[in-house]
């Protein structure tokens, strides 16, 4: 009986370790992700209130998906929000416009350092241009781990890539960007 | 990557970088997952007593019209008052049993 006491009492605290342990390891994880992911959601949504509700909910159900590597969470955070927006996009019946959504209630406009508004140039892009780029160039993800989060194929990713920033860099040239920086 | 695709690497990233938004705390999120997990957790327990709920129900229903069905005719040439208790019986028991499946549950989920 006190044996059986101690045991219970013993395998409690070690899950209240554990469960602190991985409390711990989520703060420095969402300390890490959050602000980019915040980013992408606020590019591809144009809309920050969206953004915040998605973001929360994709943590939340990173939370209670079983136990992962670091680069991995990165990647099904990543498809989870991206899913999660998109499934906010179908119940508003704006589902169709995924591939080609230009009009967006909101701007989000952060980037007043820049030699020129990138933000309005991504504005310009289609909602999966603007992932694909980010994805590329911000977060630096391989052709296959953005093929997983978008769920497009590899070789279909390489092409969306190439094209997205063809169109940027027209846009860029279009809104009278010389190319100061070196 | 040639000179403009670097000009392009180099603006995205900046825009990246200045994007500084008010975040929800990670312990709000976390507490909020916990919670939610409890509540699934806790449902996935109920589930078996819903489903027993379930077949009480369809059970008492069923054996309450076979002996309607099954004594049609005794209902007819007048035995009705023999049989009647027991179908009462069947009724009150499968009207219990519809409305404790329909009975609200004492903590709703909360909305998220």
């Amino acid at each position: 009986m006190f044996v059986a006491t101690i045991t219970r009492c013993l395998t409690m605290t070690e899950a209240r370790i554990h469960e602190r342990t991985s409390q711990g390891e989520f703060e420095a994880f969402y300390l890490r992700t959050a602000r980019p992911l915040h980013g992408y959601l606020c590019r591809l949504s144009g809309d920050p209130a969206t953004s915040d509700e998605v973001l929360q909910e994709a943590y939340i159900r990173m939370i209670a998906a079983p136990t992962m590597e670091e680069q991995h969470r990165k990647a099904y955070l990543y498809k989870t929000a991206t899913n999660i927006l998109r499934d906010h996009w179908r119940k508003l019946k704006r589902g169709k416009e995924w591939m080609e959504l230009s009009h967006l209630t909101e701007h989000v406009h952060y980037n007043l350092n820049l030699p020129v508004d990138m933000a309005a140039i991504f504005e310009r892009l289609t909602a999966q241009e603007r992932a694909v780029l980010w994805l590329a160039h911000v977060e630096e993800l391989s052709h296959k781990e953005i093929g997983g989060i978008l769920n497009v194929k590899e070789k279909s990713v390489r092409v969306m890539v190439f094209r997205a920033r063809e169109k940027a860099k027209d846009l860029l040239e279009r809104a009278g960007f010389k190319g100061t920086h070196e | 990557m040639n000179n403009h695709d670097s000009q392009l690497d180099f603006l995205i990233k900046k825009m990246a970088e200045d994007h500084r938004p008010e975040l929800p705390s990670p312990d709000l999120i976390w507490w909020r997952a916990h919670i939610l997990k409890k509540q699934t957790q806790q449902e996935r327990i109920e589930r078996p007593m819903m489903i027993m709920r379930m077949l009480a129900a369809i059970v008492c229903l069923a054996v309450f019209l076979g002996l309607l069905a099954g004594n049609w005719k005794q209902l007819y040439s007048g035995i009705w008052p023999l049989i009647m208790p027991l179908a009462i019986v069947a009724g009150i028991f499968s009207l219990v049993a519809v409305g404790l499946l329909f009975r609200e549950p004492r903590t709703k989920p909360a909305k998220h």
